[in-house]
């Protein structure tokens, strides 16, 4: 039985079938790289937002009497934050990563120039944070101890990222209705070189619907190969940038990296399948409304 | 939708004005029975196709109005009028042939699309054995001549055993032989209880029981 479905593959759109395909995967894979670089950028973004919000860092001061702080007491600072190592994470910024990311490197030993004691501790609980405060400012014996929490400072941080976001999923939105433009010309040209032959079904009793349904699920599954290959290809290409790029930061260990790729993959399947499904719907308004238009000629 | 009492007529034209390009317009009031033989006949360009369009409700007058089985043609009757195409057979003009199947898939098209492919293959039979098919059932399209595609447009509008049958000019490319054994054919048709309305300019093969319709524009 000659199925009415594969009729229309084998009527509809022959001559560009090679031409679809590869404008499918040229397309497809740059929606495909626009949502890969928008989920990782996402991703990375957030958790680096999150990581950083719950940073404070703490600076203890000399006294005016004094030339550095008493070893005593950063020691004493410092084996109070080992004994609480399990409720927060800390990280000591000793003299040379100071000297180093300032840029005055060896200039104490030409000057003479002492440093605070700085540290930083990563707790999202603010409680907890007042607390060490609390407690370093004891320790300390009433030295000057000032607290930076890292949230105020992300504002900025967040508004460009915020940004970047935008333009990457605007750019994601016009390659996608760019492509849905391209596949409605093309339909539209294969539609008027069918056309005695749809007219002929319109005839026969074929309704708009049927007609609308079953040609647009025909330039679907011709879309449908380059879709697959450009999504193989595209988590492909990513996972290899961050695996030998190290373009993502938060890959530590192989399990993680190999859960994240799955990840990637998996997303960019559920949103192609996405935007494939938005496509046949606009295709089948569009188609609908092309065999409505022409059901009846007016005389 | 109401239906309108219409005395076994299948179809209605009432006051319907036909504009063809560089002529007067075409004013048409004709009913059409259950069972009617109608030959319409008129010189080219005079609008014969045209009239058939309103048959197979392809248009959709400005003017008049068209009953088809009772209900009236509107453009929000599209429902009822694909299932009223589904039973008709159609027989146009440099009718649509796909190129590359072969006779029996081209045929095969009307059964899947009017969704009756029951004993397809026997009916197949019936008609390649009428329009004498038999032998080039099997070959494609573009291999075939002028008259064989002819041949094939008619299977293919006959193959569900249509209450009604159009036909715009269905002897065209035919030979003489043909002509009259498709005449006999539509005759045939005609007394099983089949409606039939064609055009033709060739009017040596009918007898005085079709109701000739003259168009003179």
């Amino acid at each position: 039985m000659l199925n009415f479905q594969a009729l229309l593959k084998k009527t509809f759109l022959i001559n560009n079938n090679n031409f679809i395909h590869g404008i499918s995967f040229i397309v497809i894979s740059l929606i495909a790289i626009h949502i890969a670089i928008f989920f990782n950028f996402y991703k990375f973004s957030n958790d680096w937002i999150v990581g950083e919000s719950e940073k404070t860092t703490f600076i203890i001061s000399k006294n005016t009497n004094e030339k550095v702080i008493p070893d005593d007491v950063t020691l004493k600072i410092i084996n109070y934050l080992e004994e609480n190592q399990e409720l927060i994470k800390f990280k000591i910024l000793d003299k040379d990563l100071i000297q180093e990311s300032l840029g005055i490197k060896n200039i104490d030993d030409i000057f003479g120039l002492s440093l605070p004691f700085v540290f930083l501790i990563q707790n999202s609980d603010d409680q907890v944070v007042d607390e060490v405060y609390t407690s370093v400012l004891k320790i300390s014996d009433n030295r000057i101890v000032e607290k930076y929490p890292h949230k105020d400072q992300l504002f900025e941080v967040v508004n460009l990222f915020k940004r970047i976001k935008v333009i990457i999923f605007l750019m994601l939105l016009v390659i996608s209705i760019l492509f849905a433009f391209l596949v409605l010309n093309i339909t539209k040209a294969a539609l008027i070189s069918n056309y005695k032959f749809l007219e002929m079904i319109q005839i026969m009793g074929e309704s708009s619907y049927g007609l609308s349904k079953n040609i647009s699920i025909t330039i679907l599954k011709r879309i449908l190969p380059g879709s697959i290959i450009s999504i193989i290809f595209v988590s492909t290409v990513s996972s290899l940038l961050i695996k030998f790029l190290g373009a993502n930061f938060y890959f530590f260990s192989d399990n993680f990296y190999f859960e994240q790729t799955l990840k990637t993959l998996i997303l960019l399947i559920i949103f192609i399948l996405i935007l494939l499904a938005l496509l046949l719907i606009f295709l089948m308004i569009y188609l609908f409304y092309f065999f409505e238009k022409r059901f009846f000629d007016k005389v | 939708m109401n239906k309108i009492p219409t005395q076994n007529y299948i179809f209605s034209l009432e006051d319907i004005s036909i504009t063809i390009k560089g002529a007067i317009p075409l004013k048409v009031s004709l009913k059409v029975k259950n069972g009617d033989f109608i030959i319409i006949k008129g010189k080219n360009s005079s609008g014969k196709s045209m009239l058939l369009k309103l048959f197979y409700l392809k248009c959709l007058p400005n003017k008049g109005k068209i009953l088809f089985e009772g209900n009236e043609l509107k453009n929000s009757s599209k429902h009822l009028v694909q299932e009223f195409r589904k039973k008709i057979g159609v027989i146009l003009q440099n009718d649509f042939l796909i190129p590359f199947l072969n006779v029996y898939q081209n045929i095969e098209i009307a059964c899947e699309i009017q969704r009756n492919t029951k004993n397809i293959d026997s009916r197949m039979n019936e008609i390649f054995n009428w329009l004498s098919l038999q032998n080039i059932k099997n070959e494609k399209i573009q291999n075939l001549s002028n008259s064989q595609k002819q041949k094939v447009v008619i299977a293919r509008a006959l193959i569900n055993n249509p209450k009604l049958i159009l036909a715009d000019q269905p002897e065209t490319f035919l030979d003489s032989d043909f002509r009259k054994k498709l005449m006999y054919l539509f005759s045939s048709l005609n007394k099983l209880g089949s409606t039939i309305i064609m055009t033709t300019n060739d009017l040596s093969q009918f007898d005085e029981s079709c109701r000739i319709i003259t168009l003179d524009t």
